[in-house]
């Protein structure tokens, strides 16, 4: 009988399994694994544009997660997010008598959406000003491509061209180039370094790493008319002969980042090629540095300042570095930035430009894939300046530049 | 109920005091592990104590082995070769009251083409950090596993498991990861005889931690390192010359296990049930502040083994049900600036979140026949067995869900022969085949959003779900060389070769769906072994 019982009990202990999924259930409902963000959208001081009917994007640059939104008249956009740690992103654009285009854009602060968190946060997101430029970038090759004689990616051959978006004659004279740190834009969620103390808000100025570049020139030496460009290489040379995929970068007028002192591991430009004029550098490198994965470029003034004056006002030493002159910086103001666009590898790197600058990031697939971020075409602009191709400047790249299977100077 | 009943009753009756049969040395010529443990449940059970019903004599082996699979029917993260060699021991000893059981196994293998695989091991992690490159990987394993029972009298007797295994694995292409693994298990028990009645009880703690680098020092670029969630849903990373990625799996599992034995003297019904309930927990780039995952889970683990021996014939049948639910979060983990000081960020942790839940069931059973000719030598051994395996994977993240859904339905059978030649050399031929089949819903979503979803890696869902749901056959053989280099002492030398094949039949359930999914129609197996039993 005894053994009987024990048998009984036995089944009967099978019986009483759990399902440790049942005890799971509350954690997996909508509501458990969401959060509401109250977003407030702000003009900045001066200016009473509308903020009804404005897109709030947020994104989370740890998993790519991207959610949306329009403000009602208060300014206010409510959206339902996964939990995460968010980036809210807006911008609007006014067009106001005289041609003046007004470009209002912001990116907030982290917004932190947590389970530790209240259900319902509350965050502001002021807007920044700017207006469009007259020098752009309109295209930026950097990530090279496939080099069928070695089966390795070739990236030598990396070009900016600056374009004349405006109806009127622009000087290149003075003007300068510079890549921001990092050289690589952060991953998985992590900031740059260069932010505001106690914030995630990127500086008011940009970080110019390893090298300054500018037009050489008095004045008015180097003019580009409306609708001309400006081709700049790091290396002036006819690329396809080494890699038949590449581009042959050796025309004269082309502009070549190159310094028979500073940056003598380059190749050594074809005649005709001018030369940029190396200003300022740090560090042993012997070649300039454009990253194959993810830089961020921009063009800048000098501000009215000397040479020397300028290197003087806005020589930095990288908060994370204090001990190595090697990542010394030059911070740019935001307001001597006269255009920029950030590259990322992967929606969910982080920014390096402000949003004033480049309020948003293009991407190719990848070095070695041959492919160039370029900027599209502004078709009403165009139809308005008569033909004159006007290219998109809304100072987002995500809006302003598509990515093209190869660079226009390809054959 | 009533059939529960009716099957007690009829155990109850039938068991009776069992006794300790003498055994001869010499049937130690024909000894194997399998019939030890049919015979001796115990033994095969996670209660070190349960070594003392062993009433086999000392029995060891040692053997090398070589093995070598390939074929095109495999999954996303199975290499395309595969080959491994080893040395193994395994050895039952007794001294006095004190039982032994140890073994050591050192296995060495080269996988060709591997990709998608970032642990040592396949899923022994939801959320591993992988790379796409299919390249060499060179994997060295060292598994030790120790017992040891205590006769304290006639009815209480004490002892431990205790396991360590420490492993490797190298790719040989960029982005290269390197793995070390460290397993290690301890597991203290208790056993209780009494009449026909034996029970016993067990906890088992186990620790397990894997550490994976991530390095590139290549100059071919655009490659990519994808962090893995359920479903394999993913974000990407791009790897550069700077590139250096650490991930450490760290897992506690805590658990534990019931043994209960019925037996007499031709009748033995032997039951294990089995509880762990495991938390893992990953972090990156070796810190501990930067928790990315946390999983947790239950496992239910049931195996009960009838024996009845005849007088021509030994029959057993085995039944075992497994329950597996596990439950993984993503870690809420931000990046901030360290209160307090000038420029210094970290991450910090702001709860988690349940994202993914996996259910497995398992439900099998074996018959085995083992028709002797003595107490230990068998002529032949008829099996004949089924598994069903149900899968449910459910993956969320606001506003969007996803669920997959499978079975797998598996039978299969044996037949070894045991042939005599003079009275010191066997030969063991044995044949098999299965046939399993599967069915389910690959994925069925709900997603109101058009743009910005986390992403999921469609192609390794595909190769996944046709790899586990297709329509195979599997056939086998094998034979094995034996002779008694000394009868007496039943010291036996041997070598072996097994050869395993298994095919897809073009039409299964699933066919229309799943159609060129896969890079292949089958797989095989070709393995050596040669070793001595003494």
């Amino acid at each position: 009988m005894r053994n009987i019982k024990i048998l009984l009990m036995l089944i009967a202990s099978l019986s009483i399994w759990g399902c440790m999924k049942d005890t799971k259930t509350s954690q997996f409902t909508d509501d458990a694994t969401s959060s509401t963000i109250n977003i407030t959208v702000a003009m900045p001081a001066g200016y009473n544009y509308p903020v009804d009917g404005m897109k709030v994007k947020l994104s989370d640059p740890s998993t790519g997660l991207l959610f949306e939104g329009i403000t009602n008249a208060d300014g206010v956009a409510q959206i339902h997010v996964a939990h995460g740690s968010y980036i809210a992103t807006s911008e609007a654009k006014y067009s106001v008598p005289g041609g003046v285009i007004y470009i209002f854009n912001g990116t907030s602060n982290r917004i932190r959406v947590t389970p530790t968190d209240e259900k319902v946060v509350e965050a502001n997101l002021p807007l920044n000003v700017s207006k469009t430029g007259q020098i752009v970038i309109k295209e930026f090759y950097y990530g090279g491509c496939l080099n069928p004689l070695t089966g390795k990616t070739y990236a030598n051959d990396k070009y900016i061209i600056l374009y004349n978006n405006s109806d009127k004659i622009a000087y290149l004279d003075s003007l300068c180039i510079g890549v921001a740190d990092p050289y690589n834009a952060p991953q998985s969620g992590k900031s740059s370094v260069w932010v505001k103390p106690g914030t995630t808000e990127l500086r008011d100025s940009v970080p110019n790493v390893s090298f300054g570049w500018m037009f050489p020139g008095t004045g008015k030496d180097n003019s580009l008319a409306p609708g001309a460009q400006a081709v700049i290489c790091t290396n002036g040379i006819n690329h396809t002969i080494t890699a038949p995929n590449s581009v042959d970068l050796s025309k004269p007028g082309y502009w070549a980042l190159y310094d028979p002192i500073l940056t003598k591991g380059q190749s050594i430009p074809q005649p005709g090629v001018k030369l940029m004029q190396g200003y300022w550098k740090v560090g042993s490198a012997n070649q300039y540095t454009i990253s194959q994965t993810s830089p961020a470029v921009f063009i800048y003034n000098l501000g009215g300042k000397s040479l020397s004056k300028f290197v003087l006002d806005t020589y930095t030493h990288k908060p994370d570095q204090a001990t190595n002159r090697n990542f010394d910086c030059l911070m740019i103001d935001k307001n001597s930035i006269l255009d920029g666009v950030e590259c990322f590898r992967d929606v969910t790197d982080s920014k390096r430009l402000r949003p004033e600058i480049d309020n948003g990031f293009t991407k190719t697939n990848g070095s070695g894939t041959g492919e160039t971020v370029h900027r599209k075409i502004d078709a009403v602009a165009t139809a308005a300046a008569g033909g004159r191709i006007v290219y998109m400047d809304t100072n987002n790249s995500s809006n302003d530049f598509e990515v093209k299977s190869k660079p226009s100077l390809a054959n | 109920m009533k059939k529960l009943i009716y099957i007690t009753v009829f155990l109850v009756i039938c068991l009776q005091p069992a006794s300790l049969l003498a055994q001869k040395r010499s049937d130690k010529s024909v000894y194997s592990f399998d019939r030890m443990e049919k015979r001796y449940p115990w033994i095969g059970s996670d209660n070190g104590a349960g070594l003392v019903y062993n009433q086999s004599l000392d029995f060891s082996t040692i053997n090398a082995y070589f093995g070598q699979t390939n074929g095109d029917y495999r999954n996303f993260n199975d290499p395309e070769k595969f080959h491994n060699y080893g040395i193994k021991t395994e050895s039952y000893v007794k001294v006095k009251n004190v039982f032994f059981y140890g073994s050591f196994n050192y296995d060495y293998g080269i996988k060709q083409k591997q990709a998608w695989l970032g642990t040592i091991f396949q899923n022994s992690a939801f959320g591993p950090i992988v790379d796409s490159i299919p390249g060499k990987v060179l994997n060295e394993s060292y598994i030790l596993a120790g017992k040891v029972g205590y006769k304290l009298n006639d009815k209480f007797s004490i002892g431990a498991t205790m396991n360590y295994h420490t492993a490797t694995a190298a790719k040989r292409i960029d982005g290269r990861n390197m793995n070390t693994l460290s397993k290690f298990s301890v597991a203290p028990g208790i056993t209780y005889n009494r009449g026909i009645l034996t029970a016993g009880i067990n906890a088992a703690y186990q620790r397990n931690v894997e550490r994976a680098k991530y390095t590139f020092i290549g100059d071919v670029t655009g490659k990519s390192i994808f962090y893995q969630e359920g479903l394999w849903f993913f974000s990407k990373a791009g790897v550069t010359s700077t590139t250096s990625m650490d991930r450490g799996y760290f897992t506690n599992v805590y658990g534990g296990a019931a043994q209960l034995q019925l037996r007499n003297k031709n009748i033995s019904f032997f039951n294990q049930v089995k509880v762990d309930y495991n938390r893992e927990s990953d972090y990156d780039d070796q810190n501990l502040l930067r928790r990315n995952a946390f999983v947790d889970g239950l496992k239910y683990d049931y195996k009960g083994d009838f024996t009845f021996k005849g007088k021509k014939a030994d029959h057993y049948l085995g039944l075992k049900f497994v329950s597996d639910e596990q439950f993984a979060y993503n870690v809420v983990s931000v990046y901030e600036p360290v209160p307090g000081e000038v420029n210094q960020w970290n991450y910090y942790e702001y709860g988690k979140t349940l994202r993914y839940m996996q259910t497995i069931r398992q439900y099998g059973a074996e018959y085995k026949a083992y028709i002797k000719r003595t107490d230990w030598h068998c002529s032949w051994i008829f099996t004949l067995g089924g598994n069903m395996r149900e899968v449910n994977k459910d993956f969320r993240i606001y506003p969007a869900k996803y669920h997959q859904d499978y079975t797998n339905k598996e039978v299969y059978a044996k037949v070894e022969k045991n042939l005599m030649f003079g009275k010191k050399s066997y030969l063991d031929i044995n044949i098999n085949g299965g046939y399993v089949m599967g069915d389910g819903t690959m994925l069925s979503t709900v997603n109101p959003m058009t743009s910005g979803a986390l992403k999921q890696n469609v192609s390794i869902l595909k190769q996944d779900f046709a790899y586990q749901t297709a329509e195979r056959f599997i056939a086998g053989g094998g034979v094995k060389y034996s002779v008694a280099l000394n009868p007496e002492k039943g010291k036996v030398a041997f070598c072996g070769v097994n050869y395993r094949h298994q095919f897809l039949n073009d039409g299964g359930k699933l066919d229309n769906i799943l159609t060129g999914v896969l890079p292949g129609q089958s797989r095989s197996t070709l393995s050596f072994t040669v070793g001595i039993n003494f």
